[in-house]
Parts: C-alpha cells; sequence; structure tokens
C-alpha cells in the first residue's frame, strides 16, 4: 500500500516536471534565436522623369523615421547614393530641389513612404518629376477644435499662390480615407494602380466659372459652419469668429442652421449625389488628408454617375462607395495627423505631400499654417510650396485668417 | 468554478488544516509569533524552492491567520511609485502533517491603494522588469488587487534515502487606474515547481527541484473623457519612447497582452552536523512576449531574461543561541527585443506581418550580500536577536542603437537588534521590540542617452528622476514592535500585534524623505 502511494506521487512529480520543461521552451527558444541589432544601410538612386534632367546632383535628399524622430538629411551626389549607419526602421524618403539644366531650372519632387530600411545593403529608387505647384494651396487649416469637445469651427483656408488671376469656381474639396490616420489602411483596386486618391465625399466651389476670381496673393475660406462661434451658444473659448468666411458646408442640420456664406455645392457620398443623415461635415480633429483638386478643360469628373470612379474598399465586407479623384488632378494636398509619429500612417501619395503636419493634440485650439517664402511687388506673400507639409507649414498656430496679410477679394463677404 | 469560489474553497481547506493540526498535533507546536518568527528564519531548506526538502527544517506545527494594514507616503520615491500608498490585506498559512505525508499551504488577499504614480498606464507593478509598456504624464490613482495562494507537499521518504516534493502557486491580480490614460489590468500567475531530495549518507543529502511558471496580463486601456485625448507614450527601455496620442484604440479602447513562460532548475548540497550547512544554486530562464490587440494582433516586444542564483546558509543551533549566516550572489541579464511590422490589410490578412526583430536592449544586474544573525533563545522564542548585514549591487542597462546606458552601483549596510521582553512569569505575554538602521549607499549612477528626442518626457523628466533616485544615498530607520499573549494554553494559542514603522531620509537635493507604517493583527494557533 506504501509502495504504491509512492508510486503514484513519483508518476504525479516526473509528469509535472516534464511538463514544466516542454511548455516553457517554446517561446525561450523562439526569443533565443533573435540577434542583436544591426546598422542598416541604403543604395539610392533618383531617376529623373523630365527628359531635359540628366543629373540629380545637388537636389535635398530627406530620410524620415517619424516613430524614433531620426531625420537624417543629405546633399545628393551623382548617380547612386549610399547612407550608412541607419537605424533599422521605417523611413519616408524624400528627394527635392531645383536642378539647372541647358532648357532651363526645374523644381523636382520624388519621394517614398514607408520604406523598410532594415538590413544593410537596401536598395531604393525614386522617380523625381517636376512638382505639381499652384496655382492654389491651403494656406491655414483648423481642425482640431476646442476645449470642450466643439468642433464646429473648423475651417479651410485657400490662397491664390500664382502670379495670376485665379478662379476658385469649380474648385473641388475632399478629404481621404482613412478619415484620421491609421496603420490600417484600406485597400483599393489593384488595377487603379497609383491613378487615384480616395475619398468618401466630395464638395465643389460653386460658381459660372468667373464669379470668384482671386489676385495673386488673395484667399478664401471654407467654414464646416460659417458662424460666430464665440457666441455663448456655440464656444466662447473659440479662438476664431467664422461668420466672415467665404463658404461653408452646409449639411441642413436645423440645430446649427444655415449661414449668410455661400454654400458649398455637394457633388458625391456613398454613390450618390445626396448629403446622406450626416449633421455636419466633420474632418477628424486629428488631422485628416485634405485635397483641393480641378478637372482639366475637356475632360469630365462625374463620379456619381460614372460607376468607374467608384469603389469599395476592398480590406472590409462594407458597401460604402468611394469616390477616385485622379491624382493628376489634385492642385494641392495636405497631411495632417494625430502627431509626429504617425508619419508611418500617410494617406496622401508622396508625389502630391511628401511630409506631415500636426498639432499633437485635440481640441487644443491650435491649426496649421503655410509659411511664407517672401512678398511680391505688390506687398502681397509668396506661400511655401514644396508638396512637402512637413517643410511648408508651421505647426500648432493660434489661427488667424489671412495672417500672412493675403487680399480679400472683391465678392468676399469679409469686405 | 469561478476563482473567488476557488478561493473560498481554498481558504476553508487552509482554516480546516489549522484546525486539523490543533487536533491531532503530536509534535512541536508554534505557541506565539516571536517562536514562529525564528522558525521561518532559521528554516534552511524552505527557502530553496525544493518542496522535497521541507521536512529537513524539521517544520513545528503552526497555523497563522492575520489581518493588516499599511500606508508610507513621501516624495523620495522612483516616479511610477506611489506618493502615497496604502494596502489592506489578510492572509493565512499553516502546515500538517498527514501521517508522514507534510503539506503546508497559503492563501492571501491584499487591497492596495496608490496615488499620484507616474509613468505607467499598464502595468499592476511597473517594477517586474517589463520595459515595454504605456505611459502617460498624468499622476494617477491605482486600485489594486492581490490573491495567491498555494500548497507545498512532500512525499513519504522511500527507502530511508529518496524523498520527493512538489510546490504549487497561483497569484492573481487585478488593478484598475482611475484616471485618464484609464488601465484596466488583470494577471494571473501559475508555478508548480516538482523537487526530489536524495540523502547520500546520514548527513550529507543532494536535491534537485525544476519549476515552471506562466503569467499573463492583460491591460485596456480607454479614456473616458473623449472631449480631450490624452497623450501617450510607448515606453522601449532607458527613456526610448514613441509619443502618440489618443486614437489609434486609445479612444475605443486599447489591449496590451503580456505573456510568459519561465522555466528554471535548482540543485542543493546540504550537510548536517554542528553546522547546518547548505549551498544552493538556481537557474532561471524565462520569455515574455507583449502584444498589442486581440484583433489584428501587433508583436510590440519581447525580453528574455536568465537570472542565477548562488546561495549559502549555515546555520547553528546551541541550548541558548542560534547562529544564521546567509550568503547569496545573484546574477541577471534581460535581453528586450522589438519587432518592425507592418499591417497587411485584407479579408484574407493576418493583419501585423513581422518584418523584422532585433534586440535592442540589455538589463545586466548582479548583486552579492551576506548577514550574520545571532539569537539568543528564551525558551522557544527570542530573548533578543541581532542581525548584520552588507551587500553590493551594480546594474548596467543598454539600449544598443541609438546608444544609450543607464548604470549605477551601490553598497547596503544594514543592522538591527530587537528585543523580546516576558511581560508575565509564564511567558504568555510577551512584547518585543527593535530598531533597523540601513544606509544605501550609490558608488555610482549615470544615464546618458544618445536617440533623437532628448526633450521628449520620458527622457528629461522620467528617466531624469529614475537617475536621481539611484543616485541618492538613503538611510532607512525601522522600528518592528511584537506583543504576543496566549489566549488558550490548552489549544496552544496565542494573538499578536505586529508593527512596524520605518523612516526613509534622502541625501539629495531632489527628493526629501518617505515614511511608512505597518499594522497587523492575527493568531497563532
Amino acid at each position: 500500500m506504501k509502495l504504491e502511494k509512492y508510486n503514484v506521487g513519483s508518476f504525479f512529480v516526473v509528469f509535472c516536471a516534464c511538463c514544466s520543461i516542454f511548455q516553457g521552451c517554446q517561446k525561450i527558444n523562439d526569443a533565443r534565436e533573435i540577434e542583436n541589432i544591426q546598422y542598416a544601410s541604403l543604395r539610392l538612386e533618383a531617376i529623373p522623369v523630365i527628359e531635359e534632367v540628366t543629373s540629380t546632383e545637388g537636389l535635398r535628399l530627406v530620410l524620415q523615421n517619424f516613430p524614433e524622430g531620426i531625420r537624417i538629411e543629405r546633399t545628393m551626389e551623382a548617380g547612386a547614393n549610399y547612407i550608412d549607419n541607419m537605424v533599422p526602421g521605417v523611413y519616408s524618403v524624400t528627394v527635392s530641389g531645383t536642378v539647372e539644366s541647358d532648357q532651363g531650372n526645374f523644381f523636382l519632387n520624388g519621394s517614398a513612404n514607408n520604406v523598410m530600411i532594415l538590413r544593410e545593403h537596401e536598395t531604393l529608387e525614386i522617380e523625381v518629376d517636376g512638382a505639381t505647384v499652384g496655382p492654389f494651396a491651403f494656406s491655414e487649416i483648423f481642425y482640431s477644435g476646442t476645449d470642450p469637445f466643439y468642433f464646429r469651427n473648423q475651417f479651410y483656408e485657400i490662397t491664390n499662390n500664382s502670379d495670376g488671376t485665379a478662379y476658385a469656381d469649380g474648385l473641388y474639396f475632399a478629404r481621404l480615407v482613412p478619415i484620421a490616420a491609421s496603420t490600417s489602411m484600406p485597400i483599393w483596386p489593384e488595377e487603379d494602380g497609383n491613378r487615384y486618391v480616395y475619398t468618401d465625399r466630395i464638395w465643389r466651389v460653386p460658381g459660372n466659372g468667373a464669379q470668384y476670381p482671386l489676385q495673386p496673393g488673395e484667399s478664401f475660406t471654407i467654414a464646416q459652419f460659417a458662424a460666430n462661434h464665440r457666441l455663448p451658444q456655440y464656444s466662447p473659448n473659440s479662438p476664431i469668429d467664422c461668420s466672415k468666411c467665404e463658404f461653408e458646408f452646409n449639411m441642413n442640420n436645423p440645430n446649427f442652421p444655415d449661414q449668410p456664406a455661400t454654400d458649398m455645392q455637394h457633388i458625391f457620398f456613398n454613390g450618390n449625389a445626396a448629403m446622406g443623415s450626416s449633421p455636419q461635415y466633420l474632418t477628424s480633429v486629428f488631422g485628416s488628408a485634405l485635397v483641393i483638386f480641378r478637372v482639366p478643360e475637356g475632360e469630365t469628373y462625374d463620379p456619381v454617375g460614372n460607376p468607374d470612379l467608384q469603389t469599395r474598399d476592398l480590406s472590409t465586407t462594407a458597401p460604402n462607395l468611394y469616390a477616385k479623384i485622379p491624382r493628376s488632378y489634385v492642385v494641392d494636398a495636405v497631411e495632417a495627423v494625430q502627431n509626429e509619429t504617425m508619419g508611418t500612417a500617410k494617406r496622401v501619395p508622396t508625389v502630391l505631400d511628401a511630409g506631415i503636419t500636426y498639432v499633437d493634440a485635440t481640441y487644443n485650439s491650435l491649426g496649421i499654417r503655410r509659411k511664407k517664402l517672401g512678398n511680391r511687388n505688390d506687398g502681397s506673400p509668396i506661400l511655401m510650396d514644396t508638396n512637402n507639409s512637413t517643410d511648408d507649414f508651421e505647426r500648432k498656430v493660434v489661427p488667424h485668417f489671412r495672417y500672412h496679410g493675403q487680399g480679400v477679394p472683391d465678392w468676399s463677404s469679409a469686405n | 468554478m469561478s476563482i473567488y469560489q476557488n478561493i473560498t474553497f481554498y481558504l476553508l481547506a487552509l482554516l480546516s488544516l489549522g484546525y486539523a493540526n490543533s487536533v491531532v498535533a503530536q509534535q512541536e507546536t508554534v505557541d506565539n509569533m516571536l517562536q514562529w518568527e525564528v522558525g521561518q528564519q532559521y528554516g534552511n531548506w524552505r527557502h530553496t524552492g525544493n518542496a522535497a526538502g521541507l521536512l529537513v527544517d524539521r517544520p513545528a506545527h503552526f497555523s497563522v491567520l492575520q489581518a493588516g494594514y499599511s500606508s508610507q507616503a513621501g516624495d523620495f520615491r522612483r516616479p511610477q511609485e506611489a506618493r502615497k500608498s496604502t494596502q489592506a490585506d489578510v492572509g493565512t498559512l499553516g502546515n500538517i502533517y498527514l501521517g508522514d505525508l507534510y503539506i503546508q499551504g497559503h492563501f492571501g488577499y491584499a487591497r492596495q491603494d496608490r496615488r499620484d504614480a507616474e509613468y505607467n498606464a499598464s502595468l499592476i507593478d511597473p517594477f517586474r522588469g517589463m520595459p515595454y509598456m504605456i505611459a502617460d504624464t498624468n499622476a494617477s490613482h491605482w486600485a489594486n488587487e492581490h490573491y495567491h495562494l498555494g500548497f507545498e507537499l512532500a512525499f513519504p521518504l522511500k527507502d530511508d534515502r529518496l524523498q520527493l516534493g512538489l510546490a504549487m502557486e497561483y497569484r492573481s491580480s487585478s488593478g484598475a487606474k482611475q484616471r485618464d490614460v484609464r488601465a484596466l489590468n488583470r494577471f494571473y500567475a501559475l508555478e508548480v515547481s516538482p523537487g526530489v531530495l536524495y540523502r547520500i549518507a546520514p548527513k550529507y543529502r543532494i536535491g534537485v527541484h525544476v519549476s515552471y511558471r506562466n503569467h499573463k496580463e492583460e491591460a485596456t486601456n480607454r479614456s473616458v473623457n473623449n472631449e480631450i485625448d490624452q497623450g501617450y507614450f510607448s515606453l522601449y527601455g532607458l527613456g526610448h519612447s514613441i509619443a502618440r496620442l489618443g486614437y489609434e484604440n486609445l479612444t475605443t479602447t486599447r489591449q496590451t497582452n503580456y505573456e510568459a513562460d519561465r522555466i528554471g532548475v535548482g540543485l542543493q548540497y546540504g550537510f548536517e552536523g554542528p553546522w547546518s550547512v547548505l549551498l544552493s544554486g538556481n537557474y532561471e530562464v524565462g520569455a515574455e512576449n507583449v502584444h498589442v490587440g486581440f484583433m489584428d494582433t501587433r508583436p510590440e516586444g519581447t525580453l528574455l531574461q536568465d537570472d542565477w542564483t548562488v546561495t549559502l546558509a549555515l546555520r547553528r543551533s546551541q541550548e541558548h543561541w542560534k547562529h544564521i549566516i546567509d550568503a547569496k550572489g545573484y546574477w541577471s541579464n534581460a535581453r528586450g527585443s522589438e519587432y518592425i511590422n507592418e499591417f497587411v490589410p485584407g479579408l484574407d490578412s493576418d493583419g501585423y506581418m513581422n518584418r523584422y526583430s532585433s534586440v535592442r536592449s540589455t538589463y545586466d544586474k548582479s548583486s552579492i550580500g551576506a548577514s550574520y544573525e545571532l539569537i539568543k533563545m528564551n525558551g522557544s522564542q527570542y530573548s533578543y536577536r541581532a542581525k548584520g548585514r552588507l551587500a553590493y549591487g551594480k546594474t548596467k542597462d543598454r539600449y544598443l542603437i541609438p546608444s544609450s546606458t543607464f548604470a549605477f552601483e551601490e553598497m547596503l549596510y544594514g543592522a538591527s537588534f530587537e528585543k523580546a521582553f516576558s511581560l508575565s512569569s509564564a511567558t504568555t505575554s510577551l512584547f518585543s521590540i527593535g530598531v533597523s538602521v540601513d544606509y544605501r549607499q550609490c558608488l555610482n549612477a549615470n544615464y546618458d542617452y544618445g536617440g533623437a528626442l532628448p526633450n521628449s518626457l520620458p527622457v528629461a523628466d522620467m528617466m531624469a528622476q529614475e537617475t536621481h533616485y539611484f543616485a541618492s544615498d538613503f538611510l532607512t530607520i525601522g522600528v518592528p514592535l511584537v506583543y504576543s499573549f496566549e489566549l488558550s494554553t490548552a489549544r496552544e494559542t496565542s494573538l499578536f500585534i505586529k508593527a512596524h514603522g520605518f523612516y526613509q531620509r534622502a541625501d539629495q537635493t531632489f527628493f526629501d524623505h518617505r515614511k511608512g507604517v505597518q499594522v497587523s493583527v492575527g493568531a497563532t494557533f
């Protein structure tokens, strides 16, 4: 009897010992196989797309690892460029600047986003093309809202940054999806290639084509809700009064009724021209990716009537329809994200905006503002537009209409 | 069966053990708290982790039931430590001989309130060596609950030489951070440790045991106030961090899962002569994986840790004196691995794919120390006891690329004295009072950050505070008190009240002091 009890005990102890050893081993072995980090290196070559440009020597090369705050800046040499001693990670790579040739000077821009540079001898080729600049550019954007929880004072100021008269009539406005930056990106149809960006809703500046002219350096503003937000019934802490904004996104919400500003024309939502039931047009208080675009003369753009300009997000089973916007239509794009570390979640193709901008918080009453390069002879401001919002924008500024002294168009309600 | 039913079952079982003990005990029985403390200290094998060796210590019958309350406060603290904390606890432990089978068990419950702790929104215990965690900048209030229960079993001796043992331990904790960014945590740990003891000769024994421990901690973060999205940091060790803002899960909730396996082996060699000698060595290795999210799980980091411990314990018992000498060496090496992942969207996708993994940080610790305690016995309890201790510790943590280091060396000196008084001629009422003085001397403390974000709060504030703490010399003065009186001679039952107060004074301009008190009442029976 005693021997039997002992054997049972022995068996139980040995069984526990065996289980102990085998159970713990797998996770430990996996961890043991991981090796110490080593520096990575990159061989980068910039390929000019413009025939007249044969060398990219002298262009500025910027590599940014947003999460770790690493920025590497170099001047490009002719041919292949080698960068070593890089911390392995995900980088945004931008090549930009002006090159001189017999045919004149060319401002070139090319970039690649979310490039994994993990080991030694990684290679990357980037096409650099003549950058699309103007005539319109976002000059100030306020999206974060005001504490507590007030987001109706969002606005988007757009400036004519060209040297000639430009008409706002027919200028489209959209936010790209996902509405707030996320590493969980949608899947778009493979056959689209790199031709489009995608949005859930499109607006357009009304007009007959010559109704809303802007002289060089003049600007207009589109408000989410063009009211005086400092009124007690709204948000007395609001940094701005939007009642003089030229346009607004009126969603026919009786609680926030139509204001005197001209209504933007609604074009597309979920495959229809109707607005749907949303009570306001809110771009993310964390920062959205915004584009303004214009349809070239001779072309038609009808995302409601043309199913080829619609698609679903193929990463889900949701039936929501999104509109395709040809990249070649885009006049200006700005990528706003939560904070610097979200640079790995860009939605805007780097050829349109190679950077990111941010205000680091929500409801902090701070916005972003394009920097000024200089002034024209008439004193109107020339704004910085290198298609890189990291460089082009000041971050966390107190919102202010026409901060750089932009002119007010004759037709503006602000006069 | 729910965890609470389990706990109730174990509590009742342990109380039953205590009752059974008092009924059937034929051997020596612990009469009071003073005697029990000496027994706990003097026992050699009970500290090895090999349950097969428990009977070598010839444990007396004991059952202890106690409830306590403790509080401490002060600005001399590490940044993740609470400025003020309180704890209420209840615990019981006991043993019993069932024929030639020996079993001892314990159960305990504690509730903690920790106020104004910083830079932690994902771990109930931020000091358990895990570098991958969420940190916010709000000084927060944590409410934590801890349960632990376990038993140790020594099987009957076979052929007067071989003995098997088994120890099992279960721990469960929950924690809740009471301010945005909020955290709701659940933790469990299960450890099983079978062992064997072999008597080579009448005075010589060798033992070996293995252990397996599995633990999991699940932290769910969310913000109640979604009007202002809080900023927070993902920490990766030595101040390296990624700043994040409320979206990307926090407003909806973010889960961080910590899962660990740990195995170990221990060897013991014992000699019983005029001096009882026990030399033991333990090796443990464990890996803990950190994942973010339940859906589209993203690997965040892995900590692989090796620990070696060597202990030499010498005991000598004379008619009126006991001598206790302990020497211990400890070496630990941990390697923190980080992952670079890519999210692959799509209905058939597994979500995040790991593209690169590497060891980015290492954590080396070592310490050696020794102590000597002299106990003057008065019957079965002490008349007085005096103890001196000395220890040296060294830590060197490195973040490999970009290079950062955190290192310190320290010396610890300590001495204590306790005197027991009999308040009645029959020693049915005992009172003990003592004093302990410990001094920690910093030999070297240095932090160098080589990353790209030297102005980020985890570097400029959290690690700066941490460095100041470890660069501080400090003096700790403690006063232990015990009052015990016999309730029933027939049932060998005593009640006791224990108290311990301490005052800690830092020799540093950045800190002042810390003080605390612990009080418990209970019974031995």
